[in-house]
């Protein structure tokens, strides 16, 4: 089966900044892709540049095995002809018109039929009541519904959503993005979403690709990313927080970060021997030993998270803390036992110290 | 391919420039010298009644935007009506009904007409139509001031001093760059000094240079070297205005700012703002407006009412102003992909040549297209493209900030989403700017049909401009028909704008907004 979107060695400058760099990605049909990235990364401009809002300075984009953009023959299809619907981060819906003209200005041909199939398509998305009302009359999730609606409602053949889940409350974006992944699997729809909130990775990717600078640091299943992240931000948004900081030891145990006389395990991802290195740790890392074990940890704070102890741990003559859940609140001063699994060892470079 | 398209549209508009404002104004311009030798009374009198003018507008514009913006005021909408009523009210009617009342055998020996037929009565006739202007100006400013000047003031304890003292710090530069807006629209002022000016004989530049255009044989050089002297005044004005707007307005919206959140006004505020507010309507627009009736209502002592004039007007404003509205858009559509310089550089020609007065603009276009390679005086082509080259300026500044409020995400939603071009232009490009297109078009076309120094210097002979048949039968003392045609233009002009803003509040209500949030 051909990929439903493609995309290979894209390269993006705007106003002289380099904003992508040799992108390579590829989303099959039905399929929900995550971009993952901090602000600046380049997430919304690799959307805008499939939809074709900016140029490809290098690189290639196909769509359904057609070329749509290819900077080295000049091709540069124009955004309604490359078949992709897109939700805009602020839903972008023409305040002038109503929900139902907002989705059926999108379908060609006569306006009565557009309405009708507009009428339709709002009515599956719970909005059969309100489709007469404009934008400024609807609360965020509906606004998001209607943009989502006009998106789909052409038969396109990729989406694509910038942040579409920022601006709504947990519980509507719950429900969206459940609804989404169920109409992607439906309609047979790539979609490209681009985020920087975890519980998009986590709770509606297939695949997720982390951007960091313009580049695809690691691309995968969510397994995949949650079992090795590549770079420290993965690890970040696999749940892992960094404050420990120390030199590599690699022993026939496996990796260590040493700090002073405290040796914590943990996976070295691309690190050697004897540099300068940060360990990630997930909470899930931290237990209390048993019978004198451990490395000694006194608990700074703590809250209480849904049915856990969020405990603040800080290491005896180690600056640095980490934190830990438990299901009970351990005693003040405790012995920690880390578990190497979840625990990821990145060289300094490229990250903080 | 696309760097040649860019160069193209890069060209066109500076070669418009080049046509309708470089060469005119240069050509004037160069032709008399700052230090021309002319009498200096026009300079001194110019620079004394628009400084006074300043200072008396200032205060009650000041109040009633503070109050519309910093307080939660009833009268805000008698403030926003007050002002864009005598803002509308061309300068020589308002003159025209007060001299109706002033001038009865009545009153005309109190000291009051004394007072009125002086320098006191031209700077309180200015000041009037400035009290727009200060209040425009100064409500920019202060409603970027964000609410959290007042919670900051409330949340600390601090004492009334330290507060007004702070707040003084920050207001002071506001009232300093509306006052020269102020400045530079009285030293620009024509319709005053061309009718209650030339009454009482009182030599002003704008109004020097015209009448050294108009005399036989024209003082050309006069009349250039004055206008530099003019210009010069006027840019300066501008361009400290430039930036007291942009150092202190910059200065007051923080990365985080919130829309204000008005306190209640005091009682003592809120009566002194219903009070400036009544007094400068009734000054500034409803006496003027009776008088003008009252006049209207007597005995023609000359000529009749030559009401063709009104037709002709008509017809230039709708041409000036479809002419006008395309180079707006044209330039403004450029803005947002153009470089930052580029930016600036719409911002600076768009003031600069706002502080170009009318008069110095017409006189630069008799001296530039009398003769040469261009020669287009005394066609109603030249008049409509010097009127359009007049309010360019003022209507870049006036759309730019409504335009760029459309979300640009919207655009391109339809370029994504909407396959049909006929219904992109129509659905969503066009209502989506109806409301400022349609604002705009509506200020063209009432400007160019009461505009005078312009139309004084440009009318083509036998199509006499309205404007210039108004002030022709004040100056032969036919005050009547005078009135009269005033009044119909007003109503004319009124009654399209609110049809237009009828329809376009039914229409295209909500157009400006974003789509964000409820």
């Amino acid at each position: 089966m051909s990929a439903g979107l493609e995309i290979s060695g894209l390269g993006v400058a705007l106003r002289g900044r380099i904003v992508l760099r040799g992108v390579d990605l590829a989303v099959e049909p039905g399929e929900v892709m995550v971009v993952a990235g901090r602000s600046g990364a380049g997430k919304s401009t690799l959307l805008r540049a499939v939809a074709g809002l900016v140029r490809a300075d290098s690189g290639c984009i196909r769509i359904h095995d057609t070329v749509v953009a290819d900077a080295a023959r000049g091709i540069h299809c124009l955004p309604r002809r490359r078949g992709v619907g897109m939700v805009f981060q602020d839903y972008a819906l023409w305040p002038h018109l109503s929900a139902r003209d907002n989705v059926a200005l999108v379908v060609p041909g006569p306006l009565a039929e557009s309405r009708r199939r507009a009428r339709e398509l709002l009515a599956q998305f719970g909005l059969r009541n309100l489709m007469d009302r404009r934008p400024g009359a609807l609360s965020g999730g509906q606004q998001q519904r209607v943009a989502v609606a006009r998106a789909l409602i052409g038969g396109p053949r990729i989406l694509l959503m910038d942040e579409p889940f920022s601006s709504l409350d947990e519980e509507a974006a719950g429900h969206l993005r459940v609804e989404l992944k169920l109409l992607a699997r439906e309609r047979g729809t790539a979609v490209l979403i681009a985020s920087h909130d975890p519980r998009d990775v986590w709770r509606l990717a297939d695949r997720v690709a982390v951007l960091e600078d313009g580049r695809i640091t690691q691309a995968g299943t969510p397994e995949e990313l949650y079992r090795l992240p590549a770079t420290p931000l993965a690890a970040r948004l696999s749940g892992a927080e960094g404050w420990l900081s120390g030199r590599v030891r690699i022993n026939g145990a496996g990796t260590e970060l040493c700090i002073g006389a405290v040796m914590i395990p943990g996976t070295g991802v691309g690190v050697g021997g004897g540099r300068r290195a940060t360990a990630l740790i997930r909470p899930q890392a931290v237990s209390i030993a048993p019978n004198g074990s451990g490395i000694e940890a006194e608990w700074v704070t703590h809250t209480f998270e849904n049915g856990w102890y969020r405990c603040y741990w800080r290491l005896r003559s180690v600056d640095g803390m980490l934190f830990g859940l438990h299901a009970d609140l351990p005693d003040r001063d405790s012995r920690l036992l880390l578990r190497r699994e979840h625990v990821f060892i990145y060289r300094n470079d490229g990250e903080e110290s | 391919m696309h760097a040649t398209l860019g160069a193209l549209g890069r060209a066109w508009w500076l070669a418009l420039i080049g046509l309708t404002v470089v060469y005119p104004l240069g050509g004037f311009l160069l032709r008399g010298r700052i230090t021309e030798s002319v009498d200096p009374t026009a300079v001194r009198n110019s620079l004394m009644i628009a400084t006074a003018a300043a200072v008396v507008a200032l205060p009650g514009g000041f109040l009633l935007a503070w109050l519309s913006e910093r307080r939660r005021w009833g009268g805000r909408g008698l403030a926003e009506i007050t002002c864009w009523m005598v803002f509308l009210l061309p300068s020589y009617l308002l003159t025209l009904g007060w001299l109706t009342l002033v001038d009865r055998p009545q009153t005309v020996h109190t000291d009051a007409a004394r007072f009125f037929f002086g320098l006191g009565g031209i700077v309180a006739l200015l000041a009037l139509k400035g009290v727009p202007f200060a209040y425009f100006a100064a409500r920019a400013t202060l409603r970027a001031m964000g609410a959290e000047w007042d919670e900051v003031v409330s949340v600390f304890g601090l004492s009334r001093v330290r507060a007004a003292g702070i707040a003084a710090r920050a207001l002071l530069p506001a009232a300093a760059a509306s006052a020269v807006v102020v400045f530079v629209e009285s030293l620009q002022e024509f319709g005053i000094p061309a009718t209650l000016g030339a009454r009482i004989h009182l030599h002003v530049m704008p109004y020097d240079i015209y009448a050294r255009l108009a005399t036989t044989p024209a003082d050309f050089s006069g009349a250039a070297g004055l206008s530099m002297q003019l210009a010069v005044i006027a840019v300066a004005a501008a361009l400290v205005h430039l930036w007291l707007h942009l150092r202190y307005t910059t200065a007051l919206v923080g990365a985080r700012h919130r829309g204000a959140t008005p306190g209640v006004p005091a009682r003592w505020e809120s009566a002194v703002g219903w009070l400036c507010a009544a007094v400068i309507l009734g000054l500034g627009f409803v006496i003027p407006l009776a008088g003008l009736c009252l006049q209207a209502l007597g005995p023609i002592a000359g000529k009749a009412v030559p009401w063709a004039s009104m037709a002709d007007s008509l017809l230039y404003a709708l041409l000036g102003s479809g002419l006008t509205l395309a180079i707006v858009l044209a330039i403004l559509q450029r803005r947002p992909r153009s470089s930052p310089l580029a930016a600036m550089g719409v911002e600076v020609f768009s003031l600069a040549s706002m502080a170009v007065p009318g008069v110095v603009l017409g006189a630069a276009y008799v001296f530039a297209f009398n003769r040469g390679p261009i020669v287009l005086y005394g066609t109603p082509l030249l008049l409509v493209v010097a009127y359009a080259s007049a309010i360019v300026p003022l209507l870049i500044r006036l759309l730019k900030a409504p335009l760029e409020q459309i979300h640009g995400s919207l655009g391109e939603a339809a370029a994504i989403h909407v396959p049909d071009p006929g219904r992109r232009l129509l659905d969503i490009t066009l209502p989506l700017r109806a409301g400022p297109l349609l604002w705009g078009a509506f200020m063209a076309f009432a400007t160019i049909v009461f505009e005078l120094p312009i139309s004084e210097l440009l009318a083509p002979p036998g199509r006499t401009p309205l404007a210039v048949s108004i002030v022709n039968l004040m100056q032969g003392m036919n005050d009547t028909a005078a009135a009269r045609l005033g009044l119909a233009g007003l109503l004319v002009v009124g009654g399209l704008g609110a049809g237009l803003m009828s329809v376009a509040s039914r229409r295209f209500a909500g157009s400006l907004h974003t789509g964000v949030g409820a």
